[in-house]
């Protein structure tokens, strides 16, 4: 009994091994893909929903009228919180800070993380623009002690602080914290913040539904090869390689 | 939700999603969209040229944006006379051959808005005028039944055939109005490109994939379905 069993196992495993993928050829492919049926009105949504999340209000405003698509969240609410996603990226962070409280003061009391990064980004135009005095002042006052609670706040404030260190400080290293991508690294973090007290879904469907696409193409290559879509901006397909 | 997030670890091209979104935006011709889009976007997002350099494809669809623009809004609003105007001044070579699908749909739209306002008897005038030629052309033939038939009920918003009356209907007839003005571009490289947005190719792709690899696992298990995955699973997602 047991040395069937064996056998059966063995001719199983050569089963596997001697199966090769299935070949999908670009015709039947194309066939295939003319059958799938997507919904204007569905891209439209997914469209609209992107402009939306991302804060595009006027854009938003617009593709309703051009395309009569209703978004999926009030309008209105996306300007605030655009005027603190703008005053971020601008540098005003004590400006954005105070709009944010005005919106919802919640939000920074259940986001110590991003009241941290806020502060931080405080400092970091404070640094900027060269106050030295104003800068350790801040720091010790407002920052030192969320990190005496916290061993990453630490680190990031001690990082932040040792810019002041240093005469040419764009070119230190910790310079990347004074680029334009700081701000708007903030700037995103809170966005996301604004959206979730909203009860929104803080990140746009999109660019989920993409990287679903880049996953269902790496489970499919396992058992066919097929054309694929390498590139997400050209969505041009590649024959599958034989 | 372990796959979930398997899913969303995986990176993706920065802009990626900003460049498939214009891309749609220039094709369907949503100008003042657009253009909102890009003044908004100009601190944060790389410019066509830097894009490019990205390995982006380009943007091709800039052509008669402007009459694509004003086109998609006079049908939208129900005004194919003046529809059919534009067209003979603009693009007359769409509109020549008075048998083509782009002039079908047209007509039809025309028949059709004439029964929303109720005046039945310029739609039968109409109808007898501008449709009863496409009883002969096969592949519309069964779309041009469904049209007829809104004479026959009331009220026509109520019956099978009612659908013809929603504005998806109005949507359906710019999208292909938009393609044929598109495919009179000079240096047009790919025709396929003037029916099919970027974003909609990818959505098939999603689609297919999907579904075959659910084939191999003897069809078991739900297969991406956009509809369904805009309507049903949306739900307040906290980090």
């Amino acid at each position: 009994m047991s040395l069937s069993w064996i056998f059966l196992g063995q001719l199983d495993s050569i089963e596997t091994m001697s199966t090769s993928k299935k070949v999908i050829t670009r015709e039947e492919w194309e066939r295939k893909l003319k059958d799938v049926k997507i919904r204007k009105e569905d891209m439209n949504k997914l469209v609209m929903n992107f402009l939306v999340t991302e804060g595009y209000v006027e854009a938003a405003e617009k593709f309703r009228i051009e395309s009569g698509t209703e978004p999926d969240i009030d309008l209105a609410t996306i300007t605030d919180r655009m005027a603190v996603k703008k005053a971020v990226q601008s540098g005003n962070v004590k400006d954005a800070i105070e709009k944010v409280n005005d919106l919802n003061p919640m939000i920074l009391d259940t986001n110590p993380q991003l009241y941290f990064h806020l502060q931080q980004q405080r400092l970091i135009e404070l640094i900027r623009i060269g106050k030295v005095e104003e800068a350790l002042e801040f720091a010790q006052e407002e920052l030192a002690p969320r990190g005496e609670e916290n061993q990453s706040f630490l680190e990031e404030l001690e990082r932040t602080v040792a810019l002041l260190a240093f005469e040419d400080v764009k070119n230190c290293p910790y310079g990347e914290l004074l680029d334009v991508s700081q701000r708007l690294k903030t700037a995103s973090e809170v966005n996301a913040a604004i959206l979730t007290s909203q009860s929104h879904e803080k990140d746009p469907k999109l660019p989920s539904l993409l990287k679903m696409l880049i996953w269902a193409q790496n489970q499919l290559d396992d058992k066919a090869a097929y054309p694929r879509i390498n590139n997400l901006s050209t969505a041009v397909l590649e024959d599958p390689a034989i | 939700m372990k796959l979930q997030k398997m899913v969303e670890r995986l990176t993706l091209q920065p802009d990626v999603s900003h460049w498939i979104v214009r891309s749609y935006l220039l094709h369907y011709g949503y100008q003042d969209t657009l253009n909102s889009f890009d003044t908004a976007s100009e601190d944060t997002c790389p410019s066509s040229s830097a894009a490019q350099e990205n390995g982006f494809g380009e943007h091709g669809d800039i052509y008669a944006l402007n009459h694509r623009k004003v086109l998609r809004k006079l049908i939208k609003n129900g005004d194919i006379d003046t529809a059919f105007q534009k067209l003979r001044e603009w693009y007359p070579q769409v509109v020549q051959d008075d048998t083509s699908i782009v002039c079908f749909l047209l007509h039809s739209q025309r028949f059709i808005e004439y029964i929303r306002v109720g005046f039945l008897e310029e739609a039968v005038s109409y109808g007898r005028a501008e449709l009863a030629k496409f009883f002969s052309v096969k592949p519309v033939a069964e779309l041009l039944e469904d049209v007829v038939a809104l004479l026959a009920y009331n009220p026509p918003l109520e019956s099978c055939v009612g659908y013809l009356l929603e504005m998806s209907q109005r949507e359906f007839v710019a999208d292909a109005v938009n393609a044929a003005v598109l495919s009179t571009n000079p240096n047009l490289k790919d025709p396929e490109s003037c029916m099919h947005t970027v974003l909609e190719k990818l959505l098939r792709q999603l689609t297919l994939c999907s579904l075959e690899r659910r084939a191999f696992n003897e069809d078991q298990g739900e297969a991406f379905h956009l509809h369904r995955e805009l309507h049903g699973a949306g739900r307040a997602k906290c980090s």
